[in-house]
């Protein structure tokens, strides 16, 4: 599996990439990107599996990230998980709205984020 | 000056947001102080401030020592605490702060909508005068955590 983790926060990658190696998720190739503006320069250049993706950074944020692949020909078969510490629930509404695959909140264990991903990778399979 | 607020919620809701956030974060266990552990003369701190807006507004601060913060940050990051940084320890501290504010928050008033800040470090505990503050102490083995919220509003 493919995965790229954006945040702004190199310790909250380091955590989130930490955690993907102790679940039993085969996480094959792990990029990491510190905004949405960065996360489009690797989505151009590689194909991946999942996009893991933190709510608020500098430049170009999670919401915005996701409405530019969700624009995008390809870029929108790729299924978005959002990650947050704000839990407060208007800004997670919405990007499900929009078509995030999944919501996770900060701190989570490999448990969890091996539940999430298995279940948004499964709803992404039926769809597509 | 310091304000006693008697909210057995936020109370019970700060301790269990530190707990699972430390736990869950940086597989550390702890244990709650009754009373805030005496500083170490000279030695250093970290001390993180998340503001919030919304209602109720107001500011979530956590405050650990040096020592404290390299232990949080090399079970964060999966390193032995010798190869932690200064650095990495403070943003691991500011990430930590984050979510417990958000865990707080999301606990306390579920549908309400708030603005958290970017978590910033201070110089040293600062506390706000017109602020009703509730704190909470724990003691993570190498030293004493604490966490405090600060309402704008009198709860």
């Amino acid at each position: 599996m493919n995965v790229m983790i954006v945040d702004d926060s190199p310790a909250m990658r380091a955590f989130i990439r930490r955690v993907l190696q102790l679940s039993s998720l085969d996480a094959a190739v792990c990029l990491e990107a510190a905004d949405g503006e960065e996360a489009l320069q690797l989505l151009s250049a590689n194909w991946l599996d999942v996009v893991l993706t933190d709510i608020h950074m500098p430049r170009m944020d999670g919401e915005e990230l996701l409405r530019r692949m969700l624009a995008h020909e390809v870029w929108k078969l790729i299924p978005v998980v959002v990650l947050s510490a704000d839990q407060t629930r208007e800004r997670t509404r919405r990007m499900l709205e929009m078509g995030a695959k999944g919501y996770l909140s900060k701190p989570f264990t490999p448990e969890k984020l091996q539940r999430e991903l298995e279940r948004s990778l499964g709803i992404h399979r039926a769809l597509y | 000056m310091e304000y006693t607020v008697h909210s057995t919620e936020t109370q019970t809701v700060l301790l269990s947001a530190v707990e699972v956030v430390l736990e869950t974060a940086c597989c550390a266990g702890v244990f709650e102080s009754r009373e805030q552990a005496p500083a170490a003369g000279g030695e250093a701190s970290i001390t993180v401030l998340v503001s919030f807006d919304g209602r109720p507004s107001g500011e979530f601060s956590l405050h650990v020592p040096e020592t404290v913060a390299l232990q949080l940050a090399a079970g964060f990051l999966g390193l032995d605490d010798c190869d932690v940084s200064a650095a990495q320890a403070a943003e691991v501290a500011c990430e930590l702060a984050n979510m417990i504010c958000g865990a707080v928050l999301s606990n306390l008033c579920a549908s309400a909508t708030f603005h958290m800040s970017h978590p910033l470090l201070a110089q040293k505990e600062e506390r706000g005068a017109d602020c009703a503050a509730i704190c909470r102490w724990f003691d993570l083995g190498g030293g004493s955590l604490t966490a405090c919220l600060r309402f704008r509003e009198a709860l």
